[in-house]
Order: C-alpha cells, then structure tokens, then sequence
C-alpha cells in the first residue's frame, strides 16, 4: 500500500463517522416524495449491510423489481453487480449486457458508466483477454466520460495512452468540473503514459501545460471574497497543484534535469512550510487544525525528495539542510518512518561519497526493520569501510534492544466472546497485529 | 500470533471474513479509542513482534511490497534462525 493511500486511510479514520452510522437530516413529513426518497435509502442501506451475499442478492433484485425508477437505481444496480460479481463473474456480464442496452436517460447518467465498470472487472476476473482488449477498444471509440475512460486505462496497458489522452481532452471541455479524476490528476497521468512510451519531451508539456493551469485555477479562486461559495474547491485546487508540482519534478529528475527538479520541488516544500505556519498559528478549536498531522506526516518525505534532488543537481550542503529538517520533524515518529529517512539519508550520503556516514544510516535503519535491500547495502559498505559485517549488525542489534519498550499488557474479548490477555499468547516470538477490516 | 480489531463496529464480519481466508490465529475484539492510544496505534495495520521477555523488538505500521519479507527476516533471526537463508 503506497504511503499516500495510507495516510489516506489514516485520515478516513480520524474523520469517520460514529459507528451508529449518520444522522441524516429527517425528510419534511409534509413533503411525501422526499419522504419516500429517504425511504428507499434506508431500504438500499439496510440490504447493503447484510452479509449473506446471496440474500443480499435476492433482496437487492426484488428492490429493483418493485422501483423500477428513481435516482437510486445506479447504487441498487452498483450493489446488485457487485455482489454478482463476488459470486459469478458470468452472471455480471449478463447483467451488464442487459443494463448497456438500455437507453442512457438522465435519471440514471451513472447506469451505463457502471456497466461498463462491471463487466470490465468481470472479464478481469475470468482472465477473458480478448473481452477486455474488446471492451477497451469499444470505450475508447465511444465513451467520452473521462472517469471511465481513466478506470478503463489504467487497467489496459496497450490503451493506456490514447485512453488518456482522449479522458484528457473530454475533461478539458468542462476542466473546472471537480468530479473524479480531477484535470491535473489526469495531465499527470497522460504524462506518465507518453513518458513511459519514450515521449519524454511531450510529456514534460503536458505536466508544464497542466501545471499552469492549475496555479491559474488557485490564483482566479484565491481572488473571490471570503465567503463567496465558489471558493469551496480551492483546497481541492491547491493540493492538485502541490501534487502536479511534485510529479513534474519527478519527471524532471528522471529526465536528469536536476536543477529543474530541485527548483520545482523547492516549490513545494515553501508551499507546505507556508501551510505549516498557517495551520499553527489558527487557534485550537479550529477544526482546520486537523489537517497539521497530515501534513507534518507527509512533509518529510517531500524533505527527502527535495533533499535527493538537491545532491543530484549538485547542491550537497542545501540537501543536507533539507533532510534536517525532515529529521527534526521525524523526531517523535513511529520506528517505520524514522527507518525510511534514515535510508534516503544513507543513499544520500552514498552519493555523496561518505561511506561512513552512510553506514551510520544503514545501521540504524536494519535497527528498526530488517530488510534484506539494507541488510546487502551493510554488506557493500562493510568492505568500502573496511570493517566486518558482524560488527555493523550487532551496532544494529544493539540499537534495537536499546529502544525496546514493554508490550502493555491487555484483556479483550475473543470473536466468541472468551476473555483473553496479552499472556494467554505470549511466546518465544509473539505477532500482535492490529488490523481494520475492509 | 493474535490479531486485534481496530474498529468499533467492524466486528459482525469477522467470522465470514476469517473463513473465506482460512485463518487460524485468534482475533481479539471490543479495542477502544483509549486501548489504542496506549500503544501509540496510528493506522492499520499495525504489527508488534515480542520477545520472550515481552518486550517490542519491531513496530511496523502499515504494509508495502516487501513488508512481508522483512518481517520474516525479524521473526526468523527472533527465533534464533539465520534471518536470510534460503
């Protein structure tokens, strides 16, 4: 799971909903229309709760049977493919035929769109390649809706590009519109394709061209007076640009125009530091202020990308001081993060042909998590350095006992309702996971 | 090993979700706010390996491509086992 989806997660979590689910705004009696809306809801959400698939299945198609119509056909079809799907991939096809032969009305704009998202992943599921090579070429050809068409080349590699391209030109027709994908999302990934097919110049205008109007879109919102209702996307358009300017720099480096790539991420992290300050200096209640741990969990990385970016264009001392500051933030990070950093910094020094140092970065991260990537790095540099491995290993070692804090000792409940504690299940080697079921 | 639900409310799909996996490690329900605080729990998942003497050798929160092998390596030199044979 990358980093970023993971803080994703992490985010959701903290932002989730109490578990007896949302309080929906009570529906005016006075108003039956409404009031049946809601209904019907509630009905698609109990049914979409239970677990027995194939009641869940039954229940969802006598729904449909008895609502023939309404808005809520697309998340009753949604859940009805799904669940096929879990089942029967056949039988998803099936639906999906029906479903895609049927006129498109403006009651149900998504019906179509999710059609064709399940018979795409059906024809995944049954490994049927000439199906899926069919489907791509029939949305390619027909479908102008950049989020299918962007689903739709993400999983076609021989598509991808024009797929791409043809989601990146139906997006720019209405290029403010803030549904998924965001415009800048699919300039950056249309430059990704024309990268990866050799076209590196084209992609690096693309990502530019994308770049621009992006800062355009932040600079026109920016201007609207405080409280104009247009200026709800903005954060939506400045974490757009802050992410562009991070894939353009990326793609500078890559392309080896590392001053182009330092000078571009510097960009981003004197955005972040400017975010920094202004979430701290809001007062505590501010429920803005929630997004302080995001961001002080995020900017390290961006330190260590801006810092490698600096020792390649030559500018060592700059990167040194940008990893500092990552690793003054990491200071009170979980074990994890402080060995990704100390692996960045390692390879920087590596670069910067200071075997020692390196060393001291790699000891400290093997401390916290033994890879095998730096157990071989330990290796390589033990002969550099002139030293035996064993001796670096047992540094490691050390470092680790060193750190290692009691588990605390716990009584919960089993699945079966047995109380437990830490001791029925302490070993020679004891795995405690923590998870969250998806 | 033994695994702890993070998650108030997930609990009624366990039983379903550890048959279709064929788990076998015992799960662990009822974790509240407070309990996760206590073990500094920032994210799913999250993996302590212990010691005999119980104390917490590695923590390692969420999971990449390779998170698997390193944590082979830990339990295997844990156990006293070459962490990198084979």
């Amino acid at each position: 799971m990358k980093i970023r989806q993971f803080f994703t997660l992490v985010l959701f979590l903290g932002l989730s909903v109490p578990a007896a689910g949302y309080q929906e705004v009570p529906p005016k009696l006075e108003d039956p229309a409404a009031k049946e809306k809601a209904e019907k809801r509630k009905r698609l959400q109990e049914i979409n709760r239970l677990q027995d698939e194939a009641q869940k299945r039954e229940l969802l198609e006598k729904f449909i049977e008895e609502n023939p119509q309404g808005p809520h056909l697309d998340e009753a079809y949604n859940s009805l493919l799904a669940t096929l799907l879990k089942a029967d991939a056949g039988q998803a096809v099936a639906l999906t035929d029906q479903l895609l032969a049927r006129p498109q009305n403006s009651e149900n704009p998504w019906l179509h769109k999710t059609a064709y998202h399940y018979r795409f992943r059906a024809f995944q599921k049954q490994k049927d390649e000439e199906a899926i090579q069919a489907l791509a070429q029939h949305v390619l050809e027909t479908q102008t809706a950049p989020d299918l068409l962007h689903e739709v080349a993400g999983s076609d590699k021989e598509r991808a590009l024009v797929l791409y391209e043809k989601a990146l030109a139906e997006k720019k027709k209405n290029p403010t519109d803030d549904s998924f994908p965001h415009v800048g999302h699919l300039y950056s990934d249309y430059a990704g394709a024309l990268k990866k097919a050799g076209r590196k110049d084209e992609a690096l205008a693309q990502m530019s061209e994308g770049v621009q109007f992006t800062a355009d879109q932040v600079a026109k919102i920016s201007a609207l007076p405080e409280n104009d209702p247009q200026r709800r996307p903005l954060d939506m358009w400045r974490w757009e640009l802050i992410e562009l300017h991070r894939s353009l720099a990326r793609l500078q480096a890559d392309m080896g125009l590392h001053e182009k790539a330092a000078e571009t991420m510097g960009k981003v992290v004197e955005r972040a530091e400017k975010d920094l300050a202004e979430l701290e200096a809001l007062p505590d209640q501010d429920p803005l202020r929630q997004r302080l741990r995001f961001l002080k969990e995020t900017l390290p990385s961006q330190y260590s990308s801006f810092a490698e970016m600096l020792v390649d264009a030559g500018q060592a001392e700059k990167g040194l001081e940008a990893l500092e500051k990552a690793d003054r933030l990491l200071a009170n990070a979980v074990p994890d993060s402080r060995r990704t950093f100390e692996q960045t910094r390692a390879r920087l020094y590596e670069k910067m042909g200071n075997a020692e140092k390196a060393m001291e970065g790699y000891v400290r991260a093997f401390a916290f998590g033994m890879d095998p990537k730096v157990r071989e790095k330990i290796k390589t540099l033990a002969d550099q350095v002139g030293k035996p491995e064993q001796e670096f290993l047992a540094q490691a070692r050390e470092i680790r006992e060193n750190h290692a804090q009691n588990f605390k000792p716990f009584e919960l409940k089993t699945v079966e309702g047995e109380t437990k504690t830490f001791q029925d299940f302490q070993n020679k080697v004891t795995l405690v996971n923590f998870f969250f079921p998806t | 090993m033994v695994s702890i639900n993070t998650v108030a409310h997930g609990a009624e799909m366990i039983p379903t979700w550890r048959a279709e996996k064929k788990f076998t490690f015992p799960i662990l329900v009822g974790a509240t706010r407070e309990f996760l605080e206590q073990y500094d729990y920032r994210g799913s998942p999250t993996n302590f390996l212990i010691n005999a003497q119980g104390k917490v050798l590695f923590k390692h929160l969420g999971y990449g491509p390779g998170g698997e092998k390193v944590m082979e390596a830990e339990i295997r030199d844990m156990l006293g086992l070459d962490p990198f044979e084979g």
